[in-house]
């Protein structure tokens, strides 16, 4: 179970890196510097970019925070009303995964590499959690 | 998909391979030191408290797995995770079973090392 609670906690560290990276350069007003050659831009900065007034990556960093506090709980205090909520917890986080997805792909019709590789973290995130 | 330059994404990947076990391995020591201890060279063990060395070790681990996921100086912490990795690789021999991937990401390091050499 440590081991299952080990790699959770690695995964919601590495969604926190990819949210806050996103984060700050929007906040900085510095351009996204994208690994394939691509403008992530055209995405993070569309009218989709925000969900009820908040930004998406702010909503994605507060999320994979959330999952660590979460995570650590589990390790100190497990039971198993904490499990089932935290799998119900990254459930919903997928299902909006797949929404931005599709956003991506039929709405703005590109993509951007940190919201997919958000969207992969957080399918990671669920398979995790049925060995917490 | 065409890319202009594969070589970025290649060090992305590279990047974020080499880190994630470091992460992992830092926070898998520190959740459960018990299991981790065993690969603490006997010799280091015999000098100093294993908690220490272990804390030490999951330090080390989480600093260098952030400083390849920043990409600053990347050829200088390839070069340091091949040297670690390798550090591992030879003290662990005895236990091949257990640590023969980490000279896959030996070599994972040395090509991200290679890949930035000239940047």
């Amino acid at each position: 179970m440590s081991a299952a609670i080990a790699s959770f906690i690695t995964l919601t560290i590495v969604g926190i890196l990819n949210a806050g990276y996103l984060v700050w350069k929007h906040y900085s007003h510095k351009p996204l510097v994208c690994p394939m050659d691509h403008d992530c831009s055209k995405v993070t900065e569309s009218k989709w970019s925000r969900v009820f007034w908040v930004r998406n990556e702010v909503l994605g960093l507060l999320f994979y925070v959330t999952m660590l506090v979460a995570g650590l709980l589990v390790f100190f205090m497990p039971t198993s009303s904490l499990v089932t909520g935290i799998t119900i917890a990254v459930g919903g986080g997928l299902l909006f995964s797949f929404f931005l997805l599709w956003v991506q792909f039929y709405k703005v019709k590109d993509y951007c590499f940190y919201c997919m590789l958000s969207g992969l973290i957080t399918l990671l995130l669920f398979v995790n959690c049925f060995f917490l | 998909m065409k890319l202009k330059d594969p070589s970025k994404l290649a060090s992305f990947t590279l990047r974020v391979a080499l880190a994630v076990p470091f992460l992992y391995a830092a926070i898998a020591a520190t959740l459960q030191p018990e299991a981790w201890i065993g690969f603490m060279p006997q010799f280091l063990q015999n000098l100093l408290p294993a908690s220490l060395l272990l804390g030490a070790h999951s330090s080390m681990n989480m600093i260098l797995a952030l400083w390849l996921l920043s990409g600053w100086k990347t050829k200088y912490a390839a070069a340091l995770s091949a040297l670690v990795l390798l550090n591992i690789i030879v003290v662990n021999l005895g236990a091949l079973d257990i640590i023969f991937r980490d000279v896959g990401l030996f070599l994972a390091a040395v090509s991200l090392a290679l890949l930035h050499y000239q940047k």
